[in-house]
C-alpha cells in the first residue's frame, strides 16, 4: 500500500525507559478509512505506541508518521485523540470544555459552540450542557471526553481504551458513535482488551504483547490462527479416540452428563465441523448431541499473548 | 501559535476569574482596609471626653499648665488645622524627614479631649475606687469615669501619672509638654529673660532648603520638589508590585498545573497545542489575573479621591500628579517593563516546573519553600535600597539575576549607568531564557513521563550524562 494512503504509520519504533524496553521494534500501518483494533494485555506497550504516533513522546528509535508526514501540530489538527488516562477541567461546563478543545483544533468560536450543542443533543447530554464537569457522572464525563475528541470531525480517530469504565448501555452508545465516525470517513484506531468490541467493529486488528507485535491482519486471518472445532456427545462408554484414530480428527473428552459424554474434536484446517460428525457416525458412534464450535477472538488473543503474560478479559463488560 | 496561546490563556483566566473565591479575595482587600480606617476613625471620633484629676499641693500651677496645653492643642483654627494636615502629609511623604512619628502624633492629639475634674479625695490611695472604675466622679452633675490622676508632689520630685490604661500615652505627652513649658518659663523668669525672646528665636532660625543639581539648560528651580522624589517612590511601588505579583502568582500557577496533571489532561492538550504555547498561555493568564486585581484595586482606591479632589490639599494633588508623570517616563517605564516581564518569566516558569513535578499540594510545599526564601531576600533589601540606592552592595546584588528585577528598578531613578542597566537586563534575559528552557524540559518530564520530586535528581543526572 502506498505511503500516502496511510493514516498512521509506525516504523520499527523502540521505546526504552531506563532499563525497560516498553516497545520493541514495533511497526504498524493503518490504511485510510479502516477501523483497526489495537489489542494487547495491560502493559503490552499500546498506549506508549499511540503516544509516539502522536509525537507526545519521542521514540528511542524508529519513526512515526501521520498521513504520510511527520506528526507536526498542523497534521495533528486532523487527529482526534482520546488518551487512556483522561480527564476534564472540573470547573468548566460540559459545553465550554468541548468547545474549548474544538477551538484548539482550529474551529471558530461560533462553529465550535454550534457543533458542541449538536453533539451534546445527539449523545443525550443536552440537558447537562451547562453542568460543571465535576457534577457529571463517570459515564457522562466519558461521553464529554469523547465529544472533545470528535468535535472537529477528525480524519483519524485514536481511542485508547475508549470502553473502559462504561456500562453496557454506554458501551453500545460508543460503538454506535464509532460506527458513525467511520461512516463519515474517519479512520479509527482503538485499543482495547475487550475482544467483543473488536469483533464487532474492526476490519483488522493489530495485537501486541510485551512490547512486540504478535499479529497484524484481518479478523478472518486472526480466526485462522486457532484450529476450529466441534463438540460431539456420545454414550458414556464410547471411546471416541479409538473410533476416530484412523481419521484426521483429534477428540478430547471435556464433560459428562448422565448417560452421555461430551467430546471436543479439533478439526484440520479449512474442514467444516459437520465432517467430524460424519466421521463419528461412520465409525459407529452413537451420537447424542452435536454443536459446531466457532473460533472467538479472545481465544486467538490468549493463544498469541499468553506466553508468560497475564491477559485480562471482559472486565468492563 | 498566538491563537493557541490566547485560547489557553483565556480558558485559564476565565476559570480563575469565574470563582467566588477570587472575587471575595479581590473585594475583601479594599473592604478590609476601609474597615480598618473606618474603625480607627470611629475609635478616635467616639473616644469621648476623658476625665482626669490633678492632686497638687498648694497652688494649682501644674494643673493650670496642663489645662493650657490641652487648650492650645484643641482650639486650632481651621487654617491651623489645614496647616497641621499639610505638614503631616509633607512629613509622611518626605523619606528624609525624621518627624513622621511626631507628625502622626500631632494629628492624633489634635482631636484629643481631656477635661480636668475636681478630685473627690486628696490622696492617691483614697482615689483607688475611682481609678478602678468602682466609683464615678462628678462633672456638671453627671457621673463620669475617671481616666487618670496626676499627682504633683512638693519639690522637684517626678510627677506621677496614674491610670489603668497603660497603653494610651496621649495625656502623658500633654503633661510632659506642660511641665517643659512650665520649667522653661520658670528658668527664663529666674534669669530675667523676657518670654517674648522665644518667639524672636523662632523667627530668627534660618531655614534649610533641599536643593539638587539640574541638567544644564533645565530652567527648573533647584529646589527639591515632589517631582524629584516621585521616580523613587514609583520605582519602589513597581518593585513591590512585581514582588506581590510573583508571590500571588505562585498559587495560581502551581494549582493550575497540579489540576491539569491530576486530571490527566496533558495528553489531550498536547495533541492540540505545543508545550511552549501551553506554558505561555498559562503564564499570560495569571499575569492578566494580577493585572485585573491591580486594576480593580486602583479603581477602588482612586475613585473616592476623584469625587472629592476639590477637597484634597493642593500639595497632595501635586504629589499625585508627579507620581503619574514618573510612571510614564520612558527612562523608567521601559526598563521597568523589561524587569517586570523577565522577572515574571523567570519565577513563573520555575513555579510551573515545580507544579509539574508534584502530585499534591504537600509535594509542592517542599519545593516552593526554597524559592519563597529567595523571594523574601529582596523584600528585606528593598527598604535599604530606598534610602541608599547607590550603595555598592546593592549594586552587586542587582547583578544577581534572581534579584535583578526588584533591585534594578529601584536603582534606575538613582541614575544607574546605561551599561549597568543594559548589562543587568541582558544577563537577566539570558538567565530567564535558560531557566525557561530548563523548566520546559522539567515540565515535559513531569507531565508526560510522570517525573516526580524523588526522580528529579536521577533525571538531571541522566540529562547531563546524555549531553556529555
Amino acid at each position: 500500500m502506498a505511503t500516502n494512503s496511510l493514516s498512521l504509520e509506525l516504523t520499527e519504533i523502540t521505546q526504552i525507559f531506563g532499563d525497560f524496553i516498553a516497545v520493541d521494534e514495533f511497526s504498524m500501518a493503518i490504511p485510510e478509512g479502516s477501523v483497526v483494533g489495537f489489542l494487547g494485555p495491560n502493559g503490552a506497550g499500546k498506549s506508549t505506541s499511540l503516544r509516539i504516533a502522536l509525537d507526545i513522546i519521542s521514540p528511542t528509535f524508529g519513526t512515526a508518521k501521520l498521513f504520510g508526514d511527520r506528526p507536526t501540530m498542523k497534521i495533528k489538527k486532523r487527529v482526534g485523540f482520546l488518551p487512556e488516562e483522561r480527564g476534564l477541567y472540573k470547573k468548566m461546563t460540559a459545553r465550554s470544555i468541548i468547545a474549548f478543545f474544538g477551538q484548539l483544533k482550529g474551529l471558530g468560536r461560533r462553529e465550535a459552540y454550534q457543533r458542541t450543542d449538536q453533539l451534546l443533543e445527539e449523545i443525550g447530554l443536552g440537558d447537562f450542557a451547562t453542568t460543571k464537569c465535576s457534577k457529571l457522572s463517570k459515564g457522562m464525563s466519558q461521553k464529554v471526553q469523547i465529544l472533545c475528541t470528535i468535535i472537529h470531525q477528525p480524519d483519524l480517530l485514536i481511542l485508547d481504551e475508549p470502553f473502559s469504565g462504561l456500562d453496557p448501555v454506554n458501551q453500545q452508545v460508543l460503538e454506535t458513535l464509532i460506527s458513525k465516525e467511520h461512516e463519515r470517513g474517519a479512520t479509527i484506531v482503538f485499543s482495547t482488551h475487550v475482544m467483543e468490541h473488536a469483533e464487532r467493529l474492526c476490519d483488522s486488528i493489530v495485537m501486541m504483547a510485551r512490547g512486540k507485535k504478535v499479529f497484524d491482519g484481518s479478523l478472518n486471518e486472526a480466526f485462522e490462527v486457532l484450529p476450529s472445532g466441534a463438540r460431539i456427545a456420545v454414550q458414556q462408554d464410547t471411546d471416541l479416540v479409538r473410533l476416530l484414530s484412523s481419521t484426521p480428527f483429534k477428540p478430547e473428552r471435556v464433560d459428562s452428563a448422565d448417560d452421555s459424554a461430551w467430546w471436543r474434536v479439533t478439526l484440520p484446517e479449512k474442514t467444516p465441523p459437520h465432517e467430524a460428525l460424519k466421521a463419528a457416525i461412520d465409525a459407529g458412534a452413537s451420537i447424542e448431541g452435536f454443536a459446531p464450535e466457532e473460533a472467538r477472538l479472545r481465544d486467538v488473543f490468549v493463544k498469541l499473548t499468553n506466553d508468560g503474560a497475564t491477559p485480562e478479559f471482559g472486565g468492563e463488560e | 501559535m498566538i491563537r493557541n496561546i490566547f485560547l489557553v490563556a483565556q480558558r485559564a483566566y476565565l476559570s480563575l476569574v469565574g470563582t467566588w473565591g477570587f472575587w471575595i479575595g479581590i473585594i475583601s482587600m479594599p473592604v478590609m482596609m476601609g474597615l480598618v480606617f473606618t474603625i480607627a476613625f470611629l475609635v478616635q471620633s467616639t473616644a469621648g471626653t476623658r476625665y482626669y484629676v490633678v492632686l497638687e499641693q498648694g497652688n494649682s500651677v501644674v494643673a493650670d499648665a496642663i489645662y493650657d496645653e490641652i487648650s492650645d492643642r484643641s482650639t486650632l483654627t481651621p487654617e491651623e488645622q489645614q496647616e497641621l494636615i499639610e505638614t503631616s502629609i509633607e512629613s509622611l511623604t518626605d523619606p528624609s524627614a525624621s518627624s513622621n512619628l511626631q507628625a502622626m502624633e500631632n494629628v492624633s492629639t489634635g482631636s484629643a479631649d481631656f477635661v480636668e475634674v475636681r478630685s473627690p479625695v486628696n490622696t492617691i490611695e483614697e482615689l483607688r475606687p475611682w481609678l478602678d472604675g468602682e466609683r464615678k466622679v462628678k462633672y456638671r452633675r453627671e457621673d463620669v469615669e475617671l481616666f487618670a490622676a496626676i499627682v504633683v508632689p512638693e519639690g522637684n520630685g517626678p510627677v506621677e501619672y496614674w491610670s489603668q490604661n497603660v497603653i494610651d500615652d496621649s495625656l502623658v505627652g500633654i503633661v510632659r509638654a506642660a511641665l517643659y513649658e512650665l520649667a522653661r518659663t520658670d528658668v527664663f523668669k529666674e534669669k530675667n529673660v523676657p518670654l517674648k525672646i522665644l518667639d524672636d528665636v523662632d523667627d530668627a532660625v534660618r531655614k534649610v532648603e533641599k536643593r539638587r543639581l539640574r541638567e544644564e539648560g533645565d530652567d527648573q528651580s533647584s529646589e527639591v520638589t515632589f517631582a524629584d522624589m516621585a521616580p523613587f517612590i514609583t520605582a519602589f511601588f513597581l518593585s513591590f508590585l512585581l514582588w506581590l505579583t510573583i508571590i500571588s502568582a505562585v498559587t495560581y500557577l502551581l494549582m493550575g498545573t497540579l489540576e491539569e496533571k491530576s486530571n490527566r489532561l496533558f495528553d489531550c492538550l498536547l495533541t492540540s497545542v505545543r508545550l511552549p504555547e501551553l506554558l505561555a498561555g498559562k503564564m499570560l493568564a495569571v499575569m492578566f489575573l494580577s493585572l485585573t486585581v491591580y486594576t480593580i484595586w486602583t479603581i477602588i482606591l482612586i475613585s473616592p479621591f476623584v469625587f472629592v479632589a476639590f477637597l484634597l490639599p493642593a500639595r497632595l494633588l501635586e504629589f499625585s500628579s508627579a507620581l503619574g508623570e514618573a510612571i510614564f517616563d520612558p527612562a523608567l517605564l521601559i526598563p521597568t517593563f523589561l524587569c517586570f516581564l523577565l522577572g515574571y518569566i523567570l519565577y513563573g516558569s520555575m513555579f510551573m516546573a515545580i507544579g509539574a513535578l508534584c502530585e499534591s499540594e504537600q509535594d509542592s510545599q517542599t519545593l516552593v519553600s526554597p524559592i519563597m526564601i529567595l523571594l523574601i531576600i529582596p523584600w528585606f533589601v528593598l527598604a535599604h535600597v530606598f534610602d541608599d540606592p547607590t550603595n555598592p552592595i546593592v549594586g552587586i546584588f542587582s547583578w544577581i539575576p534572581v534579584f535583578t528585577p526588584f533591585l534594578l528598578m529601584l536603582r534606575i531613578p538613582a541614575e544607574a549607568s546605561t551599561w549597568e542597566i543594559v548589562g543587568q537586563l541582558s544577563l537577566m534575559a539570558a538567565t530567564s531564557a535558560a531557566v525557561l528552557a530548563g523548566s520546559v524540559q522539567i515540565f515535559k518530564a513531569g507531565v508526560i513521563h510522570g517525573l516526580d520530586i524523588s526522580g528529579l535528581a536521577g533525571w538531571i543526572k541522566s540529562v547531563v550524562t546524555r549531553k556529555r
